[in-house]
């Protein structure tokens, strides 16, 4: 079944272990910077943990021309590093920022939940970030989670 | 439909790649001017490969020879494969003795000695495959293509002059597979192919990071860096 991963920024402590367990798993290295997951740490102990929301219309991947990216039948935004021409297209299109390029690796650093066991699942421990069934609620928790965003971005737009 | 390489039988779609189809299946082919995000154009004959239909063999660009035919035979290591590899990447060698991806296709699968031939004027790293041209055509911007013939023949822009139609976007630097084309970047200045784009500064933070011309490719685009992007949602969650 398909799964989605689940962020509630109220139980974030920003320990960071999500973005090594990352990084790590990715390349080897304790890397915050090449991790897929990045946690926002803000005053007041505030924290948001993000990573790829694998849009159903994805900006990315309507703007890859040699179709690299694309919304594939699991349900993720998948990429193929062979078609990959590295003109970055992905990054300038991705309307929150959740894309890069690792101009050294020449590849793509975004989330592809871990081929299903998603590390910084597996090393938060404050179950911040959870891998739950795309069942209605946790879709609607989901879509509410994305609307705030979206309002949000409108304001700072406006 | 079945195909047999190197007496193994495979199990393919029909039209896929021979190539392709060898790769997927674990057999090692080498390959420099095949792309897969690109249209194939099998300049660089690395790997080629021979093939048997009802009793006819020659030797094929395994990149882009699709496979059509019930139980083709394909061989990547006759002899004759082996010699026309080998003279391929000799002449490879003979054009780029510096470029550390041909000498590594060199180590890897053996070069022929062209001493006899004579030397090449004016060396660089670029050995004509093409990758760079398709690369910017499927990119949409044709900014750069061959001209002129035989020796003479290289890459480059209209009249070699800088181009207005680039953005910057590197596309042909990244996939060049000898590194011959390169580019320069310090000081929110890119420079590539004779032109030197000021790069965007974020209205958030002041790093460079883009071109503008990549930027005015992206409908409603803002000057804010993905990095800034980011932290803008970050902070609208915590709002929200």
């Amino acid at each position: 079944m398909e799964k989605v991963l689940l962020v509630t920024p109220e139980r974030c402590i920003g320990c960071g272990s999500c973005e090594l367990a990352c990084s790590f798993n990715k390349s080897g290295q304790f890397k915050p910077s090449i991790s897929r997951v990045g946690v926002h740490r803000f005053e007041k102990g505030q924290n948001v943990p993000m990573m790829c929301f694998q849009c159903d219309e994805a900006p990315c991947a309507k703007a890859c021309k040699p179709q690299a990216l694309h919304k594939g039948t699991s349900g993720l935004v998948e990429f193929d590093k062979d078609k990959c021409i590295g003109c970055r297209m992905c990054v300038m299109a991705c309307p929150f920022g959740n894309v890069s390029y690792d101009r050294y690796a020449k590849e793509l650093v975004k989330c592809d939940q871990c081929g299903g066991d998603p590390q910084c699942v597996q090393f938060c421990p404050t179950k911040a970030i959870e891998y739950l069934p795309a069942e209605s609620a946790v879709l609607n928790k989901k879509r509410r989670f994305a609307k705030r965003i979206s309002d949000a971005l409108e304001e700072v737009k406006d | 439909m079945k195909i047999w390489v190197d007496g193994r039988e495979l199990d393919v779609e029909r039209d896929v790649l021979l190539y392709d189809a060898m790769v997927s299946a674990g057999v090692e082919v080498p390959a420099l001017c095949r792309h897969g995000g690109l249209p194939h154009e099998g300049t660089c004959r690395v790997c080629m490969v021979e093939v048997d239909i009802r009793g006819k063999r020659r030797l094929v660009a395994s990149c882009m020879y699709p496979a059509r035919d019930q139980g083709l035979k394909v061989y990547t290591s006759t002899r004759r494969v082996e010699v026309a590899r080998r003279f391929v990447i000799g002449l490879l060698l003979r054009r780029n003795p510096a470029s550390p991806a041909i000498r590594a296709l060199a180590d890897r699968w053996g070069a022929m000695d062209t001493s006899r031939l004579s030397p090449v004027e004016g060396k660089d790293l670029c050995i004509r495959c093409g990758r760079c041209v398709r690369a910017c055509a499927t990119f949409g911007a044709r900014a750069i293509s061959f001209a002129n013939r035989g020796w003479d023949r290289e890459v480059c822009t209209p009249l070699k002059e800088p181009t207005l139609i680039c953005v910057g976007c590197l596309s042909c630097a990244e996939v060049c597979p000898t590194g011959h084309i390169t580019y320069r970047e310090s000081q929110g200045e890119r420079q590539i192919w004779g032109r030197t784009f000021h790069l965007v500064r974020c209205s958030r933070c002041g790093d460079p990071f883009a071109t503008r011309e990549q930027l005015e490719l992206v409908r409603d685009r803002g000057d804010v860096c993905p990095r800034c992007l980011r932290e803008e949602e970050g902070l609208a969650l915590r709002d929200g």
